[in-house]
């Protein structure tokens, strides 16, 4: 089976919550300036939300990633795409066959409904010239 | 009501087949017969599979197509006829039949008797 990881983009996920990573210790350490003005320390605190919500998302995405590895991994496990035959107890199996007369027994006492047409319609088109 | 000349024909007629809500497209069984109301006014030339037609003009005057099938598709069945008829052809004389010319020959001058 083919395992479509992009490794590319995890990679690109993970450095950018990297690159994100300084800015915010930095407004953290702003903030815990205890003379700001409020105006400051909200503008500080916005910045800080902002990357804290940016960081939420490339994790979110990374998350899915994951998850994205480990179906496909369970999906292999499982052998797809194979998906073979059953072998069953012999008794069960003539059970079951014996039922496959029944169904096409039910299975022809059905036939396509004929629809009757109702209507006749005659487009003349466009004359043209005699050739 | 189409209007014609005999100097022109429909090439291309094309036949329908609907069930009872007039929409939904339906089979007949076998192959539609065309006619001509009036053969000495418009002559009908089917297709193979009798779906469309060649409509040639003979002479002016009105006729109408009529196509007929069995509606039956069930193999066997009693038929069931169903006839279409086309709208009104009036077919007028066209310019290529219509004299526009008329010579007078005086033959030689002759004394009078």
């Amino acid at each position: 089976m083919t395992i479509y990881q992009d490794a590319a983009l995890r990679a690109e996920m993970q450095a950018a919550i990297q690159a994100l990573v300084p800015g915010l210790r930095g407004l953290q350490e702003l903030a815990s300036i205890t003379t700001l003005s409020s105006s400051a320390r909200m503008a500080i605190t916005d910045q800080i939300d902002r990357r804290g919500r940016r960081t939420d998302l490339l994790k979110a995405v990374l998350s899915a990633l994951d998850a994205l590895d480990a179906a496909g991994a369970a999906l292999a496990v499982d052998g797809y795409p194979d998906m073979p035959k059953i072998q069953i107890f012999g008794p069960v199996f003539d059970e079951i066959q014996g039922h496959s007369g029944d169904i096409a027994t039910a299975v022809a006492l059905f036939e396509a409904e004929n629809i009757a047409a109702a209507k006749l319609s005659i487009s003349l088109g466009t004359p043209v010239g005699k050739l | 009501m189409a209007n014609i000349t005999t100097d022109q024909n429909f090439p291309s007629v094309v036949l329908s087949i609907f069930e009872k809500d007039g929409v939904t497209p339906a089979k007949v069984n076998g192959v539609p017969v065309w006619a001509s109301s009036d053969p000495t006014i418009i002559a009908v030339i089917p297709s193979a599979d009798g779906m469309s037609a060649v409509v040639n003009t003979v002479a002016p005057g009105t006729a109408r197509i009529t196509v007929s099938a069995d509606a039956d598709l069930a193999v066997g069945g009693t038929p069931i006829p169903i006839t279409g008829v086309s709208e009104d052809i009036i077919v007028a004389l066209g310019t290529s039949t219509i004299a526009a010319v008329m010579k007078l020959d005086l033959g030689t001058a002759a004394a009078k008797a």
